[in-house]
C-alpha cells in the first residue's frame, strides 16, 4: 500500500546538522499479519475526537491497520443510539469516580459527574479519517456483561429490573443483560444503528467476564437453559453470543469476541481475541476459527512498563517494552497447517487509571512501536538491539510532537544467581541496549565492569548507564551472610507470576522491594509452604531472620510467628523470637539460635487459613510473600 | 487489487554527502521493513518538512514540499524516487525505490503535480 510507503519515506528523513535530510534507500516491505491492531477504552475514562485522531495518527505512522474502539462498559456508553436516548441522557454519565487502587481497602471516590459520548457524526467523521490513514474502525459494544451503563438508562434489560447507577469503580460486575427478547430487541436495534457507521467487516461483542449469579437465581434464565437444553449458564452465554452473531452475520457482519465466547461452544463465524493467555487463541485455530492474540502478558499496555516505585499509578502486572518486543503471536504448540488462522495481534489498552492523554500516552509509547514491529516484521529480521537503536529517533519524533513517552532506555534490569550452593552471581542488563554498565562500589568512584559479578561479600552497588538519570540508577545492598548462594529447595514452587530468581531468591543476600510485592519476592498461594535449606558445610549460627511482605489490600499476609515451624532435617529445633520490625510492607521476624551447629534447616509454614471478615478477599486463603532467609 | 504507482522527480545536489553520511547515522524505522539496502547518500531538504499525515492531501503536500528542491539547488544528479504498491505480494505491500533516472523528466517539468493514482497511470512501475 503507497501510503505505508509514505510513512517509511517520513521515517527515512531525520535532522542532520541542523539540516533536514533524506536517506536514499531501496524498500521491499509487505506485513507479517493482516490484523495490526490497537485497542483503547475510552468507557472508564472518555477521550475526545482529537485524542482518537491523534492515536490514530501515530498508529499509521507505525503501519498499524485496526482500532479496536471500546465504545460501551460499566462505567459508561459512549456511542450515539437514536433510538435509546437514554443511552445519551443516563448512561453516558456517573455520578463518581474511584480515587486510587481498586485493590486498595479503603475506597474513596471523587464525587463529580464525569462522562460524554461520541455522536454519530463524530463517529463517522473519526471513521473516515481513519480510512484515509489505512486505518479500519471495529466497534465494541460489550455484551451480556460489562453492561451495568446499559442497564442503569433501562433497567428492564437486567434481571432484577432494579434501577442501578452507572458504575463508579473499576472490576467486574454483576449487572448484565438478561437474555429476554426485550435484550434482544435493544440489542439488536444498537447493532442497526452502528453497523451503518462502520465499514469494517467486523463487529466486536465483547462477551468477556459476564458474572452468572443473576443468571442463576432468574427464572427466565434458568427456563432458557431447560427448553433450549443448554446444560448450565455458560452454555446461555453461548446461546446469546450466538444468537447475537446471527442477526450481526444477517446484516453481513461478522464478530470478534473475547475468549470467553469459547465457553459453552464457539458461535459458528466468530473470531476470537485471545486475552487471557494462548490457550483460547489455539483451542479457537484449532475448531477453525481466526484469532487475534492480544494475552495480558505480552499484549496489555496498560500494564506497568518498569518497576520504578515513581512510575504513575497503573493497574498492575509489569510489562516491560522488550517484553512486548519478543512477543510472537503464532504459538509454538499450533501446527503449522493452521498458522494462517492467527491473523495478528492487537495492543490493549484500558483505561481505568488512564484519565488523561497524557496518561494514555505515557502507556502506550514506545510500548506501541514494540506492538507494531511485532506484526508487521518478519520474525527472522527481528533484533532487539536494532530495535533499541531504532527506537532513538522515535523519541525525537514524540518530543517535537510534545508527546511525553515513557523512556526506560537507561532503566537497568538484572538476574540473579543463586541457591544452588555455588554463591551468588548478579547480572545487570540495559533495558535499553545501553553499554557499558557502570558500577560504583559503597559509594565509590564508577567503573566499567563486566557481567556477571560476582558477589561474595556484604556490598552496595550502584549501577547505571552513562548519562542516565539518578532515577534510573539500579541500587543492591547486597548482606553476604552464611545462607547466601547455599541449597535451597521448595516442596512446592511458588505462584508462577511470582517466582522472581526461582528459589535461590530467598538466599541471594537482597531484601525483597520494600514497597513491591513485585520485584525479589517468592509468592505463595497454598496451604503449606516447606523450604529446605542446605549449607555447605556445618555453621555455626547465632541468629535467623525470616521477611515477608505484608499487605492485607492484595491479600497478602504475613504468617503469624507460631505457623512457622522449623528442623534441621531429622528433628524440631526451636530458635527463640526476640524482634518482630516493620519496614514499609516488609515484615521481620528475627530469631536467636542457641550455640546452634547448623549444616540443614528446613522451615515450614502452615497457611491452611482464610483472609478475615471484611477484609479484602475474605474468606480467601491469603498470600504468602517470603524472601530473604538470613543465618548470622 | 488497484495498481498504483507514485514517482516523485526530483533533483538533488551530492556534494558533500560523502560529508553527511559520515555525520550521522541511518534513521530508525519502525517497524523494520522486510527488506531495506541503504543507498549510502542523503539529499538535503532544507526548509521542507514532510507531512506525518498520509492522507492523499498529506501526499499532494509533501511531493510540493519537495519539487522546490530541484529549483532551489543546482542539479549535479538527477534521481528519481518512487513509491509502488506491490500488489504481487500482498495488498498492503509497497516497494520504495531511488534511481538515476534522470532521462525521464528534466527539472523543469517538475512544476505540478506528478502522482498517477489510476491503472492509466503512463508511468511503467
Amino acid at each position: 500500500m503507497a501510503l505505508y510507503g509514505i510513512q517509511t519515506l517520513n521515517q527515512m528523513s531525520t535532522l542532520e546538522a541542523n539540516d533536514m535530510v533524506l536517506y536514499a534507500a531501496t524498500v521491499s516491505d509487505e506485513p507479517r499479519f493482516p490484523y495490526r491492531g490497537m485497542h483503547l477504552d475510552v468507557s472508564r475514562h472518555f477521550f475526545s475526537v482529537q485524542l482518537i485522531k491523534e492515536y490514530l495518527r501515530m498508529m499509521a505512522r507505525y503501519k498499524m491497520n485496526t482500532f479496536h474502539w471500546h465504545l460501551t462498559d460499566d462505567q459508561g456508553w459512549r456511542i450515539e443510539i437514536k433510538k435509546y436516548p437514554k443511552l445519551q441522557e443516563i448512561a453516558a454519565w456517573r455520578n463518581q469516580t474511584l480515587k486510587g487502587h481498586a485493590g486498595q481497602r479503603k475506597k474513596e471516590f471523587i464525587n463529580q459527574k464525569y462522562g460524554g459520548y461520541y455522536t454519530q457524526e463524530e463517529i463517522k467523521d473519526v471513521v473516515q479519517f481513519a480510512s484515509q490513514l489505512g486505518i479500519e474502525v471495529v466497534p465494541e459494544i460489550e455484551m451480556p456483561g460489562h453492561a451495568s451503563a446499559a442497564v442503569a438508562a433501562y433497567p428492564e434489560l437486567g434481571c432484577t429490573g432494579k434501577q442501578i447507577e452507572v458504575v463508579g469503580e473499576w472490576g467486574v460486575f454483576d449487572d448484565v443483560f438478561c437474555p429476554s427478547e426485550i435484550t434482544f430487541q435493544f440489542l439488536q436495534d444498537v447493532m442497526d444503528e452502528v453497523i451503518p457507521l462502520f465499514p469494517s467487516p467486523y463487529i466486536h461483542i465483547g462477551g468477556d467476564e459476564c458474572p452468572k449469579t443473576q443468571w442463576k437465581n432468574n427464572q427466565l434464565c434458568q427456563e432458557l437453559i431447560k427448553n433450549n437444553h443448554l446444560g448450565d449458564e455458560h452454555g446461555l452465554q453461548s446461546y446469546f453470543i450466538k444468537r447475537m452473531e446471527k442477526y450481526i452475520n444477517s446484516k453481513g457482519k461478522k464478530i470478534i469476541g473475547w475468549d470467553e465466547i469459547l465457553e459453552g461452544g464457539l458461535a459458528p463465524n466468530a473470531t476470537v481475541m485471545s486475552w487471557r493467555g494462548i490457550e483460547g487463541g489455539l483451542a479457537a485455530a484449532k475448531q477453525g476459527h481466526d484469532v487475534i492474540m492480544t494475552p495480558t502478558d505480552f499484549c496489555y499496555l496498560d500494564y506497568y512498563q518498569s518497576r520504578n516505585p515513581k512510575e504513575p499509578l497503573s493497574i498492575g502486572g509489569y510489562l516491560p517494552l522488550e517484553k512486548v518486543y519478543s512477543y510472537n503471536p503464532v504459538p509454538a504448540e499450533l501446527e503449522a497447517g493452521l498458522h494462517h488462522h492467527i491473523l495478528g495481534t492487537q495492543g490493549n489498552v484500558w483505561t481505568e487509571y488512564l484519565s488523561t492523554p497524557e496518561r494514555v500516552w505515557y502507556q502506550v509509547l514506545p510500548r506501541m512501536t514494540a506492538m507494531a514491529e511485532v506484526g508487521w516484521s518478519a520474525k527472522v529480521n527481528k533484533d532487539k538491539e536494532d530495535y533499541f537503536q531504532r527506537l532513538q529517533d522515535q523519541y525525537v519524533y514524540w518530543k517535537d510532537k510534545g508527546i511525553h513517552a515513557a523512556d526506560k532506555r537507561k532503566e537497568l534490569s538484572y538476574n540473579i544467581a543463586s541457591g544452588s550452593g555455588k554463591g551468588v552471581t548478579l547480572k545487570i542488563i540495559p533495558t535499553g541496549g545501553y553499554q557499558p554498565i557502570l558500577i560504583s562500589r559503597n559509594g565509590g568512584k564508577a567503573a566499567i565492569e563486566t557481567m556477571p559479578i560476582t558477589i561474595d561479600t556484604s556490598v552496595v552497588l550502584e549501577a547505571s548507564v552513562e548519562g542516565a538519570e539518578a532515577a534510573d540508577h539500579k541500587t543492591f545492598e547486597f548482606e553476604y551472610h552464611k545462607a547466601a548462594g547455599q541449597n535451597i529447595t521448595l516442596k512446592f514452587p511458588p505462584n508462577d507470576r511470582y517466582k522472581a530468581f526461582g528459589p535461590g531468591t530467598l538466599v541471594d543476600g537482597l531484601s525483597g522491594n520494600i514497597q513491591s510485592h513485585h520485584e525479589d519476592w517468592l509468592g505463595f498461594a497454598m496451604a503449606e509452604i516447606e523450604i529446605g535449606l542446605s549449607l555447605n558445610k556445618t555453621e555455626t549460627v547465632d541468629t535467623l531472620a525470616l521477611s515477608f511482605y505484608h499487605s492485607p489490600d492484595q491479600w497478602i499476609y504475613a504468617p503469624a510467628p507460631e505457623k512457622i515451624g522449623f528442623s534441621n532435617g531429622q528433628v524440631r529445633i526451636h530458635p527463640t523470637l526476640v524482634e518482630r520490625s516493620q519496614k514499609g510492607n516488609q515484615h521481620t521476624y528475627l530469631y536467636t539460635i542457641e550455640a546452634r551447629q547448623i549444616k540443614q534447616m528446613n522451615i515450614t509454614i502452615d497457611n491452611k487459613t482464610t483472609i478475615p471478615k471484611d477484609h479484602a478477599g475474605e474468606g480467601n486463603l491469603p498470600w504468602v510473600f517470603m524472601d530473604e532467609i538470613r543465618l548470622k | 487489487m488497484k495498481y498504483f504507482s507514485l514517482i516523485v522527480l526530483f533533483s538533488c545536489v551530492l556534494t558533500n554527502t560523502a560529508t553527511s553520511q559520515e555525520k550521522g547515522r541511518q534513521p530508525g524505522i519502525i517497524p523494520l521493513p522486510q527488506q531495506l539496502h541503504w543507498l549510502g547518500y542523503t539529499i538535503p531538504m532544507k526548509n521542507i518538512s514532510l507531512s506525518d499525515q498520509t492522507a492523499w492531501p498529506g501526499l499532494k503536500e509533501m511531493v510540493a514540499n519537495l519539487l522546490p528542491l530541484t529549483i532551489n539547488h543546482a542539479i549535479d544528479v538527477e534521481y528519481t524516487l518512487e513509491i509502488s504498491e506491490e500488489p504481487t505480494l500482498g495488498e498492503e505491500a509497497y516497494s520504495i525505490n531511488f534511481s538515476n533516472r534522470s532521462s525521464l523528466l528534466k527539472a523543469g517539468d517538475y512544476n505540478g503535480a506528478i502522482w498517477h493514482p489510476n491503472p492509466e497511470s503512463d508511468v511503467d512501475p
